[in-house]
C-alpha cells in the first residue's frame, strides 16, 4: 500500500478533502479496483481500531460500576420531590423550602441548644435591684453614706458605689450590704470577689438564700466553671422559690 | 448551558477519569429508574443501555462536531439514552437475544449475517492489535479513537515532531494491515 493513498483514504474518510479531491478520490474508487480493496480494508482497520478502544473504554465504566453500591430505584410515586432536587430549573423551589426547614428547624432547637457560659451569663445576668434603700428624691446634703452607695447603684456607677459600700463601717457585718456589693462587682466583671462576698452570705440567712444561690451560680458560669453553677441552678430548680423557672431554663442551656 | 456543565464538558473532553465517575454516579440511578419506568424494561437492560450511553456521551464530547453545547449533561445523557435504547431494541429483535449491545458502527440496511461477519472482522482487527504491540498500538488508537492531533500525539508519546508522529502512524498502519491479511485468509471478507 502506497502512503500517499493511505494519506489520501485517511482525509476522505475524516471529510477534510476539497469538494473536488473528493469527486476525483469517488470515481477512482469506482475505476480502480485495486484501490477500491485498499480502501475498504482501511476503513474496516480504522473501524477495527474504534472497536478495541471502545471495548476498553466500556471495561473502564463497567469497572465504575463495579466500585458503586447497588443501584436504588428512584420513588415513582413523589417525582416532583425528586425533580427539586436534580433538575435545576427547581433549584429555586428547593432551596426556598430548605430555608424554610432550617428556619423552621432553628426555632425549634433554639430551646434546647447549648449555649457558651459566657453567652448564657450575659443572657441571663440582671444586678438585682435596690430594694434596700430606694431613693426617691435627690438632695445630697440630706442622704446617708449608705443611701449615697445605693444611689450610685442604682446609677449604675458601680466602681463608686463599691468604694462607698466598702467604706461603711458595717459592710463587713451587714449582709444587705454584702450582698448588693457583691451585685456590684459582678455588675464591673469582678466574679472572683463577688464569689468571695456570695459564699460568706451563704446559708447564713434564708430570706436571701436563694437569690445568693442564684447569682453564684452565675458568677461561675461567668468563670466557666460550668459544674459548679450546674450544682447552684439544679438546687434552686428542685426548689420553689422566685428563681425557679429561669434556673430550669438555663439548665437545658448549660454545655 | 451553566458554568458546572460547560466545566464538565471540558475536562471530559480531557478526558479526566474523576469526572466521569461523577457523571457515571450522578445520574445512574435516575436514568435506570426512568428508563425502566418508560419502556418497561428490566434493570440489567437499563445498565447495559446506561453503560453505552456513558460510552457515547464521553465519544461525542471528545468529537466537538457532535456535542451539543447547549445541553445540560443531563438533557443530552437522558436524549443519548432515548436514542441507544431504540438502538439497543432494533438489534435485539433482529440479532441474538443473548448477544450484548453491539459496539460496532455500520450501515443500518445490512442483514443479520452481513452484520455478524463484519463484528467478526473487527475482533480479527483486535486481535492483530494485540500482535502489532506497542507503541503502535497506542498511536493508531490515540489517533483514531480518542481524536488526537498529531502534535498532542507527539507530546504524549514523546515523538520529535509532528512529521515523526505522520510517518510513524503510517508504518504501524501498514503493519497493522499485513498482520491482519496474515490473520485473515480471504482478502476480500472486509468487503461489505
Amino acid at each position: 500500500m502506497k502512503t500517499q493513498d493511505l494519506d489520501i483514504i485517511d482525509q476522505y474518510i475524516e471529510g477534510t478533502l476539497s469538494k473536488e479531491k473528493a469527486k476525483a478520490f469517488e470515481q477512482r474508487l469506482q475505476t480502480d479496483n485495486a484501490f477500491n480493496d485498499q480502501f475498504k480494508q482501511t476503513k474496516l482497520l480504522i473501524s477495527g481500531i474504534k472497536y478495541s478502544e471502545r471495548i476498553n473504554t466500556l471495561n473502564k465504566i463497567k469497572q465504575i460500576e463495579n466500585s458503586l453500591p447497588e443501584i436504588k430505584m428512584l420513588n415513582k410515586h413523589n417525582p416532583f420531590i425528586l425533580k427539586l432536587f436534580t433538575d435545576y430549573r427547581y433549584y429555586g423551589t428547593a432551596a426556598c423550602i430548605l430555608v424554610v426547614i432550617a428556619f423552621t428547624l432553628y426555632f425549634i432547637s433554639k430551646e434546647t441548644y447549648r449555649f457558651d457560659s459566657k453567652e448564657l451569663f450575659e443572657a441571663y445576668f440582671e444586678p438585682y435591684p435596690n430594694v434596700a434603700y430606694p431613693i426617691t428624691r435627690f438632695d445630697e446634703g440630706s442622704l446617708t453614706l449608705a443611701q449615697k452607695a445605693f444611689y450610685e447603684y442604682d446609677q449604675k456607677n458601680y466602681t463608686i458605689a463599691i468604694a462607698l459600700f466598702k467604706s461603711l463601717p458595717d459592710y463587713a457585718t451587714d449582709q444587705t450590704i454584702t450582698f448588693y456589693l457583691a451585685i456590684a462587682c459582678l455588675a464591673k466583671d469582678d466574679s472572683q470577689q463577688a464569689t468571695k462576698y456570695l459564699q460568706s452570705l451563704l446559708n447564713k440567712n434564708p430570706t436571701i438564700n436563694d437569690k445568693v444561690k442564684w447569682y453564684l451560680g452565675l458568677c461561675y458560669l461567668k468563670e466557666n466553671k460550668n459544674s459548679l453553677a450546674r450544682a447552684y441552678f439544679k438546687d434552686l430548680s428542685e426548689t420553689e422559690n422566685s428563681y425557679t423557672q429561669k434556673a430550669i431554663r438555663i439548665l437545658k442551656k448549660i454545655k | 448551558m451553566t458554568k458546572n456543565n460547560s466545566l464538565i464538558f471540558e475536562r471530559l473532553k480531557k478526558e479526566d477519569e474523576s469526572v466521569l465517575i461523577k457523571v457515571y454516579e450522578s445520574y445512574r440511578d435516575e436514568f435506570i429508574s426512568w428508563l425502566v419506568k418508560k419502556y418497561n424494561c428490566d434493570i440489567d437492560e437499563a445498565l447495559e443501555v446506561y453503560q453505552n450511553s456513558i460510552l457515547a456521551f464521553c465519544e461525542n464530547v471528545r468529537n466537538k462536531s457532535k456535542i451539543v453545547y447547549t445541553s445540560t449533561v443531563k438533557t443530552y445523557l437522558f436524549s443519548l439514552g432515548k436514542n441507544k435504547y431504540s438502538e439497543y431494541k432494533r438489534y435485539r429483535d433482529r440479532c441474538d437475544k443473548d448477544k450484548s449491545f453491539p459496539l460496532i458502527e455500520c450501515e443500518e440496511n445490512i442483514n443479520e449475517e452481513e452484520l455478524l461477519k463484519y463484528e467478526d472482522n473487527l475482533k480479527k482487527v483486535q486481535e492483530s492489535l494485540v500482535i502489532l504491540g506497542e507503541p503502535c498500538k497506542s498511536l493508531l488508537e490515540m489517533f483514531y479513537y480518542h481524536q488526537k492531533t498529531c502534535e498532542e500525539i507527539g507530546t504524549l508519546m514523546e515523538y520529535k515532531n509532528e512529521d515523526t508522529v505522520k510517518n510513524q502512524k503510517r508504518k504501524c498502519m501498514i503493519r497493522l494491515k499485513k498482520i491482519f491479511e496474515q490473520q485473515t485468509e480471504n482478502i476480500h471478507i472486509y468487503s461489505n
